[in-house]
């Protein structure tokens, strides 16, 4: 199987020295941020695998909300596989070309997300070597537990878990080991990857790494005791992108504030502004005017319902910015709001400000829209797109 | 169109007032205006009554007004336009008295905004004011609705948060001596610039108190007024604007162009300009605000607003006083009864009766702009002297 790029996502949000997510990140806004770039590159994407070893949300996840975030035609399969490094490794093996594969760790020691495009032509080949499944359950999450069962001890997981399967899945050199922390691998002869993550995300971290090294080598992913093994050929013809802006302290995040209060949700009002919102299409009549929201009855010319979707841009200049101090209970905050004009379209578009402490937004700033869960309402996520300001107005500032 | 007379005003004081419900505020404030009338007025002289009311504490609004008053034999129409409500309630009672269909009507407003905790509060009323499906999950609560402007036209006119602070200097400085006046206190510009910050460039003393109150107007066709006042105060000229609900299609947020649009229909219909009003009862739910309305209720040209306040214009005694009753800011704001009061307030300062009489005006001018900022009402009220 040939990937053609690579993309690596981690939040802006650091504590520990880790990367840690925002209030506004899940796992399916981790997803589109780590495989959005890598729509642009083409081929044609018709089918997603997420994988991720807890989904944090399971019955009701948000297939359509992925596919309609990174473009997708209406007819585009999404899978959410539950699983870690071997499992990524599979499906990258496993798929047609026009498969984007994402794995997303929301782990508080290391979140981040990679994407890879499979393809036809030039990229990086990927060839299986053998795979091993076992049984060696380190971290158990239970249906409906807030917390993960964890055998708190490295040796164990080294020696028992991934020792044979090294050695069952090696070739004779040291392969490149993606599961595992980076001393464990050192001790069993491998190489480490100098990733964030030794979870679903490591895969992706591990081939842009070769990629970026132009090295071929082979890729041994673990997770528990199972373990998958490809060779990678041709490693420095894959594209890597990387969607990674220098760290903010994570004491500066939005925090939950005052009483737990439900957000009241509508369905059918979820159901009317889905399409427009979270694909972020507005509506152009035929006398040329947009109207986002979508409007019926076009406010320049009379004509009802006679427009057709357009693609909005996604980057665009602060109008006017807020920050709301005041503890909303429900919403995380501080936050701040702006209303935003974007490139080269008469629309502008309210959103909450992503990524960047909640004072630090001004009028004139450049960014961008990203999708992120702007709201959870009677335990229902609510997505919609949060303006990014670009790293370099924040990098002024600072 | 008959002349409309105002005969007698009347509010019960502002403030957190748990004790009393709709059905113990609506009787108060009937019972305050009646007997403000000159010449007295009995309950049953009315013919018709408006009751602006934003929220439904207590249920039925219409029905409670009866109900509370003993006005079953008339009929009661509720009218609820966001914080607007109010000067929209004058404004359906002139109509119907001007009309001819109607002689002597009554205008009432009232809230309870302290009827729910803090917390469920800003849902209720975002609820009451954002599209559910876009604004709403976001978190645009009023002050914030407000503030996207403010922070525009302190952008582009060279506003600094000293101009707001004055605003809120002087209104609570009217609202010392003003004895129906909720927040009754004395602030400095450092203590609201170093107040804790609640939205942007609004601090807490930026802000309107949340207050519980009722107002009523008495209101009677020219010729009939002589049985209840030889000094009545003319509704001259009443204005309804809107504008887009949601923030993103405003095109200039510097402006609230509801305010405009209400304006321009207040004075064409009351023959004059802003050059003529003489005090003014303005919305001042956020300082910053106050300084736009100067512009777009014309007092000023844009940009003109900080010097207005710099200059003291607007101060008691200043050539156009804005807000001598101590406005929502320190009068305070329970939106059904903020417009009713504010005319009851220019009702005795056009009859020479205020707390904080500002001179001997003809011409006065009350305003209110409210929800997303896409709905104003402005009231133009003329004395009998001058
Ligand atoms: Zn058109």
């Amino acid at each position: 199987m040939t990937v053609l790029a690579l993309s690596l996502y981690r939040p802006v949000w650091e504590l520990g020295g880790a990367r840690v997510t925002g209030p506004d990140e899940d796992v399916l806004t981790m997803a589109v941020a780590a495989a959005r770039p890598l729509i642009a590159v083409g081929p044609a994407v018709r089918k997603v695998v997420l994988v991720t070893p807890r989904p944090d949300i399971v019955e009701g996840f948000g297939g359509g909300v992925l596919a309609r975030a990174l473009d997708l035609g209406p007819d585009a399969v999404v899978q959410l596989r539950i699983g870690g490094a071997p499992a990524v490794l599979d499906a990258l093996l496993e798929n047609e070309p026009g498969t984007v594969v994402a794995g997303v760790d929301l782990s508080s020691t290391a979140a981040s997300a990679g994407a890879a495009l499979l393809g036809d032509g030039s990229g990086l080949d990927l060839v299986a070597a053998g795979r091993i499944s076992g049984s060696l359950p380190m971290r158990v999450g239970q249906a409906g537990h807030a917390t993960t069962a964890v055998y708190r001890d490295a040796r164990v997981e080294r020696e028992l878990a991934a020792a044979p399967l090294v050695a069952a899945l090696r070739d004779g050199a040291a392969p490149l080991l993606a599961g595992i922390a980076a001393g464990g691998a050192r001790r069993l002869g491998a190489r480490p990857s100098a990733v964030p993550t030794p979870g679903a995300a490591s895969v992706c971290y591990a081939l842009a790494e070769l990629a970026s090294a132009g090295e071929d080598a082979r890729l041994v992913a673990v997770d528990g005791g199972s373990g998958s093994a490809a060779d990678v050929r041709g490693a420095a013809r894959a594209r890597v992108l990387r969607e990674e802006r220098p760290a903010i302290g994570g004491e500066q995040r939005p925090r939950p504030g005052g009483d737990h209060v439900e957000v009241p949700f509508s369905m059918p009002a979820y159901a009317r502004a889905f399409e427009a919102k979270v694909g972020l299409v507005a509506a152009a009549c035929a006398c040329g005017e947009i109207s986002y929201p979508p409007r019926d009855m076009c406010l320049r010319c009379d004509r009802y319902r006679e427009t057709t979707p357009v693609a909005l841009p996604r980057t665009g200049e602060v109008y006017t910015c807020v920050t709301v101090h005041v503890p909303i209970p429900g919403i995380p905050g501080p936050y701040a709001l702006a209303i935003v004009s974007l490139d080269g379209s008469p629309v502008r578009v309210l959103a909450q400000v992503a990524d960047t402490p909640a004072t630090a937004t001004r009028i004139g700033d450049r960014g961008r829209l990203v999708l992120r869960r702007v709201a959870l309402r009677e335990g229902v996520p609510d997505y919609g797109y949060a303006f990014q300001g670009d790293t370099t107005a924040e990098a002024v500032r600072a | 169109m008959r002349s409309v007379a105002v005969v007698g005003a009347g509010m019960v004081p502002f403030g957190e007032l748990f004790t009393q419900g709709m059905k113990e505020l609506l009787p108060a404030a009937l019972r305050l205006a009646l007997g403000s009338v000159d010449e007295g007025m009995a309950k049953s002289d009315i013919q018709a009554a408006w009751f602006g009311q934003l929220q439904t504490s207590d249920g039925h609004p219409a029905g409670v007004l009866a109900d509370s008053c003993g006005l079953l034999d008339i009929p009661v129409t509720r009218v609820e336009n966001q914080c607007a409500t109010g000067n929209d309630a004058v404004r359906n009672a002139t109509l119907a008295i001007a009309s001819g269909a109607v002689d002597v009507a009554l205008v009432i407003g009232a809230d309870k905004t302290r009827e729910t905790p803090v917390a469920s509060t800003f849902w209720d009323w975002m609820g009451l004011a954002r599209d559910r499906g876009w604004d709403y999950p976001l978190g645009l609560i009023a002050p914030a609705s407000f503030a996207l402007h403010v922070a525009r036209f302190m952008h582009e006119h060279d506003v600094r948060p000293e101009h707001l602070a004055m605003v809120a200097v002087k209104n609570h400085h009217n609202a010392v001596s003003n004895p129906v006046a909720h927040l009754r206190m004395e602030v400095t510009v450092e203590q609201v610039l170093a107040a804790p910050r609640v939205v942007g460039p609004f601090g807490v003393l930026d802000c309107t108190p949340q207050s519980d109150g009722a107002a009523a107007l008495l209101l009677a066709a020219e010729g009939v007024h002589r049985r209840f006042t030889r000094r009545p105060v003319w509704v001259r000229g009443v204005g309804l604007g809107l504008d887009r609900v949601m923030h993103a299609h405003k095109a200039d947020l510097s402006s609230f162009p509801a305010t405009v649009r209400a304006a321009k229909a207040a004075y064409r219909m009351a023959g004059i300009g802003p050059s003529d009003i003489g005090v003014a009862e303005v919305h001042d739910c956020f300082t910053g605000v106050e300084l736009m309305n100067y512009e777009d209720l014309g007092f000023c040209e844009r940009g003109g607003a900080k010097k207005m306040i710099e200059s003291g214009q607007t101060e008691v005694g200043g050539s156009l006083p804005v807000n001598p009753s101590g406005g929502l800011k320190a009068k305070g704001h329970p939106p059904g009864a903020t417009g009713v009061a504010q005319c009851v307030e220019l009702f005795e300062q056009l009859r020479g009766e205020a707390v904080n009489q500002a001179g001997t005006p003809r011409w006065a001018l009350a305003h209110n702009i409210g929800g997303p900022t896409a709905v104003s009402a402005v009231t133009i009220l003329e004395g009998s002297h001058g």
